[in-house]
């Protein structure tokens, strides 16, 4: 039974992704090429700086895609299906390392040295304050999701080598699900609300505002966390080894 | 040849002594950290081809988080090695 609804909620998907790939209307389908170089001007020509030659400059509105960096337009709007397919690889990257690296035992780490452990506190502060910043203003700045998750990984490291707490996995695997489904059902509001996957359905305020284009903003806090719970779990399961030596 | 040219040509040439150090230290904890230099002047070369995106992600992962995750796992051989009497891991 739940086969075979999946298996019609899969046919129900490609359907409709197949009506709006091959949507022939200027602008909207992939074969539509009417309005490509309109569309690729109007966003290679963006900056929030508002030199001269640019022309859309804070505070523009009405943009097709409200984000003030290029790449962040074409990573989560133009091409988010793409992001998504990146989120996937590294999803199903994490759980072979989970399937692989057992977890019984946590490996003996030497107590660190006391600049290490003085330091670690502060340096950890900061290393999650500017990941959180990277993806929470990934729609303004350079970085996103993935820089921003990563980083907050690097920080759940230097946590394990100097603090040592103990990673429940359990609360990685939530938070990092409640990520994708956010993720996937946002594309699937774009489907049935624009007609494509991943479209950007919300309004795009102002360009250069800090809530703004609240579409990239909560894609890209998904991904954050996403890549954060992913990556942070990788690196609990390296901390922690077999039984029996781990060295297969 | 401008100063930009001479700037990457520099910094390709330090990866490029990097790499080398990488398959020709005699230790794997080395290498590892010939490993991360050589992705952060990766980095520093995507910064000054001005692909902030790109120079970000690949200062945090390649040189931050794969040299640990090496580490970590230098730390597991080490550990099970060790175990079974032999000596440790540095080849």
């Amino acid at each position: 039974m739940n086969r075979v609804l999946a298996l019609l909620i899969i046919a129900g998907v490609a359907i409709a992704a197949n009506n709006a790939i091959r949507d022939k209307r200027a602008g909207l389908g992939a074969f539509s090429s009417k309005e490509n170089s309109k569309i690729s001007k109007a966003y290679l020509t963006k900056s929030v700086r508002g030199r001269k030659p640019y022309e859309v400059g804070p505070g523009s509105k009405k943009l097709e895609n409200g984000s003030a960096n290029v790449v962040t337009s074409v990573v989560v709007d133009y091409r988010g299906f793409d992001t998504l397919g990146e989120v996937t690889v590294l999803f199903t990257a994490a759980a072979g390392i989970g399937l692989l690296f057992g977890r019984r035992r946590r490996i003996k780490l030497e107590r660190p040295s006391a600049v290490v452990r003085t330091i670690a506190p502060w340096a950890l502060f900061f290393i999650l304050l500017v990941g959180a910043y990277i993806f929470l203003h990934g729609h303004l700045t350079p970085g996103g999701g993935f820089p921003g998750g990563a980083m907050i990984a690097a920080g759940a490291a230097l946590m394990l080598m100097s603090i040592r707490p103990k990673i429940k996995h359990i609360y990685l695997k939530v938070l990092e699900s409640l990520a994708g489904i956010t993720f996937v059902s946002m594309g699937l509001i774009g489907l049935f609300k624009k007609g494509s996957f991943l479209q950007n359905f919300m309004t795009n305020g102002t360009l250069g505002a800090t809530f703004s284009v609240y579409f990239i903003m909560i894609i890209y806090f998904a991904v954050g966390i996403k890549v954060a719970s992913e990556l942070s779990s990788v690196v609990g399961e390296f901390d922690e080894m077999e039984e029996n030596g781990g060295n297969e | 040849m401008t100063l930009y040219e001479l700037t990457v040509l520099i910094l390709v040439l330090v990866m490029l002594g990097g790499a080398a150090a990488v398959i020709s230290l005699r230790t794997l904890l080395s290498a590892a950290i010939a490993e991360g230099i050589v992705s952060l002047v990766l980095a520093l070369l995507f910064l000054l081809m001005s692909a902030p995106d790109v120079a970000i992600t690949q200062a945090v992962i390649g040189a931050g988080l794969s040299t640990a995750l090496y580490l970590w796992s230098l730390r597991r051989m080490e550990t099970g090695s060790a175990r079974d009497g032999k000596e440790a891991a540095n080849e």
